[in-house]
């Protein structure tokens, strides 16, 4: 027995959540392996038997001249020829024809300067070979082909295929399936984490709240709405066992009550019982679930799911909107598909501020399902837009519940968190967003080929609205007053906007934050980002590969930057960190246009977006404890939403104004070096301001 | 159903077993959402690659044929004039046997030259699509039921379009190699499922077994320990230790005031 503790329940559940990630993850590996190898198997006949063909396409030309009576021998520069010859054909490397007698040769232009002809190859075409044989030198298969003997001598023709551009090809393939298994492996960590948190996290986490009430001297009440948690015989012996000392602690005070004591025993009596009072507190109502994790955590399967369903309409949107003809004749096509993006931004700017008020009046499951319901209304509606008013109209429907789910998802966390958590409980938000917003675009993408922008958003408008009913099971234990705890009555009016409005440090503050982060999404990474790859010639797909790099590595690193901040609390320099890498992955993008470079820059993007977004959420509180303390803290988060929201506005706009007074390049120079100017700024107000934020913090403490 | 009433031990394997089976079914449903998304994606990608390849394939017996009939038109030749035309396209299309015809098409859509002879005449809207589609590259393509129309522009040495080359292609074979190709896929998806949510089923029921054992004992212990069926010197240090403590001395503060109240 004293080896069994409450550690093995947790080292079980972990075993638990692992074997089953590793199990999912493994048979999901290994089936893309095999996919590969299908791939390879089945695909790379035809990728030979092209390679003969083009070889047997150059002999039938020769054939003809032979049939004309032409003498290779004698011919001059066949270099145009063969370069003709081989034009169309990237795989194939060069074309050379020799006559081994004399140790002549003519080859194909690119022959002479390309790096993949080794000097072995160069000998083995100037070698006085006669057979016809194919033979591989590094990534080169030489083919070699006897011409029809045109003159006196053996002439010979030599064809050299780049295995690699075959290889090439293929691992095109394998990304593109990477790329789908890492969404796959996303959703499933998402349902897993859910999964494991309904079995098994609340019924420790039940456990561990009785441990420490009793702990503390508080004995709850305990009764039949705990639920689920009654499975356990556990949490049964302990509701057991704490339920008969407040029943026999009642029944004392009845019993005490009833009796007919002399003066002295009922002053006796008095005492024990206030001393027991004082130590102990018997059917306390059991503590709220504030700052439960378990709670906090619950929330992000919904979200995901919700986020998830509104990125599908990502990949294909501004193609949806231009197929409906414009409203008014001779508008521009691409302030056509513009306008509904803008709207979307416009109306969530607006609804933002209403988010706090929304949550303290009705509560956070009824705000979720108030924001989600319109959503869905708003996506299914677009699936059957008639016209381009319409479809805008809705879509600012969509918008407006996004809106409200997107801030009172991050009030819930910010609020609900633990002190000494906050940065992780805005992870679980932000990785939820991350994650949806990967899995969403790469899904849409796919759905959209199959069943087309309607389908996909009617398909969209059928999840969320499912996801309203995972929202109103999962989030009922929360009530209105747990979350609003703490906040100022004046949270979400105007007035208290206002009041914020009036800090200069705030005003300061929040521009140099919390606009450059929006402004290189939605500005560099969205629009920038896509038109500069595609004047270098990438294809969509390698566009998409790209921005996947970002989207990764900010999906690995948000929980990791959480980690950091929560145990360092070092938020202002990991803030500051995240600005300056931000305005260097625009430099580097700018500078340098090989592949290593751009993955390099999607990367640090990534996570100076981890660094930025997750310091940001956190650093709120810290920062700005008297804004919080007189306005509620609800009020300054949404006048932080409502400055990103204009930031996504201006991104597209700053950007393609700088496009056009500078070009591509130049511009993404000019953004990078306004970024880096506003991350030196922040550095000042910083530095000028970190007297007074040590003053906050301490304050913070205090509060906290 | 009220489980947890009437047989305790009964109802406890119940719940057990309920667990389980929830938490099977929400690894099948990730596991089937998994690999339905892979499929479709390899499948996707695998009838994508399949037609660029054999489009490649193709390209290839197509330019040669343009390059032979570019070069006559260079020489000054007009296009019905060109007297090598009809062996060249005879002698491509016995290059693949999957090539069903080759159409070479004038100026104002008048087939001028076919392989084989009997190829079926080419109806005016179906050339002037060809006509349209064509202008997007080099060479184009178009799905026509089992059939896929490659072509490509005929131009003089003035880059004027004088006429259309038209390979039809034979692409049933196609179709038969993406059934077998997604006939092996199925099954081994199949596979991966059955074995992958077998061997999670058995990990989630040892592992959910040994954490309710783990509970079970737990309870136990504090069942014996707080209703003094064991010495408290010997209780067990740990979480639990605190717990028994605290309740204890609830418990022996309440006694004590019952001690008082029975005195009386």
């Amino acid at each position: 027995m004293n080896s069994v503790s409450l550690r093995a329940l947790d080292h079980y559940r972990f075993l638990l959540f692992a074997w089953l990630l590793a199990v999912v993850l493994g048979t999901l590996a290994f089936f893309s392996y095999q996919t590969t190898n299908l791939f390879i198997d089945v695909m790379r006949p035809d990728f030979e038997a092209k390679a003969v063909l083009v070889s047997d396409t150059i002999k039938a030309q020769f054939q003809r001249a032979s049939d004309l009576n032409f003498d290779i021998a004698d011919m001059r520069d066949l270099s145009k020829f063969l370069d003709d010859a081989i034009d169309n054909h990237p795989e194939v490397v060069y074309a050379v024809v020799t006559i081994p007698a004399n140790r002549s040769i003519q080859a194909s232009s690119k022959f002479a300067k390309d790096p993949r002809i080794s000097r072995e190859l160069r000998a083995h075409i100037l070698a006085k070979i006669t057979v016809e044989r194919s033979q591989s030198f590094g990534d080169v298969v030489d083919v070699t082909t006897a011409l029809p003997k045109l003159g006196p001598e053996n002439v010979l023709l030599h064809v050299g295929v780049d295995e690699k551009y075959i290889q090439t090809k293929l691992l095109e393939i394998k990304i593109d399936l990477l790329i789908t298994l890492f969404v796959a492996v996303v959703v499933t960590l998402e349902v897993l984490f859910f999964v494991v948190l309904l079995t098994l996290d609340r019924q420790s986490q039940t456990i561990r709240d009785f441990l420490d009430s009793v702990r503390a001297g508080i004995f709850p009440l305990v009764g039949s709405d705990d639920g689920a948690e009654s499975s356990s015989p556990l949490t049964r012996s302990l509701q057991h066992s704490i339920g008969a000392v407040n029943s026999r602690y009642r029944k004392l005070l009845q019993q005490g009550a009833a009796a007919n004591l002399s003066t002295e025993p009922r002053r006796s009596l008095r005492k024990m019982i206030g001393n027991i009072d004082e130590k102990f507190q018997f059917s306390a109502i059991r503590k709220s679930m504030e700052g439960d994790v378990t709670v906090i955590k619950a929330i992000r399967l919904p979200m995901f799911i919700f986020f998830f369903c509104t990125d599908l309409s990502r990949p294909f949107w501004p193609n949806f909107v231009g197929s409906f003809p414009p409203p008014i004749a001779g508008m521009d096509p691409s302030l056509l598909m513009a306008l509904p993006m803008a709207m979307w931004a416009l109306t969530m700017m607006l609804v933002t501020p209403f988010g706090p008020r929304l949550v303290r009046l009705l509560g956070v499951r009824k705000s979720l399902l108030a924001g989600m319901v319109p959503a869905a209304v708003g996506t299914l509606m677009c699936a059957f837009a008639s016209g381009y008013v319409e479809l805008v109209i809705w879509r600012c429907v969509t918008a407006a519940g996004f809106g409200i789910v997107s801030v009172t998802g991050i009030l819930f966390v910010t609020m609900a968190s633990q002190s000494g958590r906050s940065a992780r409980s805005a992870a679980v938000f932000i990785g939820a967003q991350t994650a949806a917003g990967v899995c969403g675009t790469a899904m849409g993408g796919i759905l959209a080929d199959r069943l087309g922008y309607s389908g996909t958003l009617f398909v969209s408008a059928a999840i969320i609205a499912c996801n309203c009913v995972l929202v109103a099971r999962i989030i009922s234990a929360v009530s209105p007053a747990r979350v609003s705890g703490g906040e100022s009555e004046h949270d979400g009016s105007l007035a208290s906007y206002a009041k914020v409005l009036r800090s200069f440090s705030f005003v300061t503050f929040i521009p140099l934050a919390a606009l450059p982060p929006r402004i290189v999404l939605t500005g560099f990474l969205l629009f920038m980002t896509p038109v500069v790859l595609h004047n270098l010639e990438y294809s969509d797909a390698a566009v998409g590969r790209f921005m996947m790099c970002y989207f990764v590595s900010n999906l690995l690193f948000t929980p990791l930057v959480a980690r950091v901040l929560d145990r360092f609390n070092c938020h202002r320099s990991l803030l500051l960190t995240g600005s300056t890498l931000l305005g260097g992955a625009v430099l580097l993008f700018s500078y340098s246009t090989i592949i290593s470079s751009l993955v390099i820059s999607m990367i640090m993007l990534g996570l100076g977006m981890a660094l930025t977004t997750t310091s940001l959420i956190s650093i709120i509180p810290l920062q700005f404890v008297r804004e919080c303390a007189a306005e509620g803290q609800g009020t300054v988060t949404s006048l932080l939403r409502v400055v990103e929201r204009i930031g996504s506005i201006l991104g597209p706009l700053i950007v393609a104004l700088l496009i056009k007074l500078s070009g591509f390049s130049e511009g993404a120079m000019i953004l990078g070096l306004i970024l880096t100017a506003i991350a030196v700024c922040l550095a000042v107000y910083f530095y000028v301001t970190r007297a007074g934020t040590l003053k906050n913090a301490d304050l913070g403490n205090k509060v906290q | 159903m009220n489980i947890t009433s009437a047989h305790p031990a009964r109802s406890q394997a119940l719940v057990a077993l309920l667990r389980v089976v929830k938490i099977a079914l929400a690894i099948m449903g990730v596991m089937i959402f998994s690999l339905g998304v892979l499929s479709v994606m390899a499948l996707e990608k695998f009838k994508n690659s399949l037609n660029e390849v054999t489009e490649s394939r193709i390209g290839v017996i197509a330019f040669d044929i343009k390059d032979t009939i570019e070069q006559g038109l260079a020489m000054g030749y007009n296009l019905p004039a060109l007297q090598n035309v009809q062996d060249t396209i005879r002698r491509a299309r016995s290059r693949d046997e999957k090539i069903s015809s080759i159409y070479v098409i004038g100026r104002q859509g008048e087939t001028l030259y076919r392989a084989p002879d009997t190829a079926p005449d080419l109806k005016p809207d179906a050339v002037e699509k060809f006509r349209k589609a064509s202008a997007k590259g080099p060479l184009a393509s178009l799905r026509d039921g089992v059939l896929l129309d490659a072509f490509t522009n005929l131009q003089n040495s003035f880059s004027q379009t004088v006429g259309i080359l038209l390979i039809k292609y034979d692409a049933a074979s196609l179709e038969v190699r993406y059934a077998d190709f997604r006939a092996t896929f199925f099954r081994q998806v199949i596979i991966f499922l059955f074995a992958g949510v077998v061997v999670a089923t058995i990990a989630i029921w040892i592992l959910l077994k040994r954490f309710d054992q783990v509970d079970s004992t737990l309870a136990a212990s504090l069942d014996a320990e707080v209703n003094l069926k064991v010495d408290q010197s010997k209780l067990p240090p740990g979480e639990l230790a605190a717990f028994k403590a605290k309740h204890r001395e609830a418990l022996d503060a309440i006694i004590a005031a019952e001690k008082v109240l029975e005195a009386r």
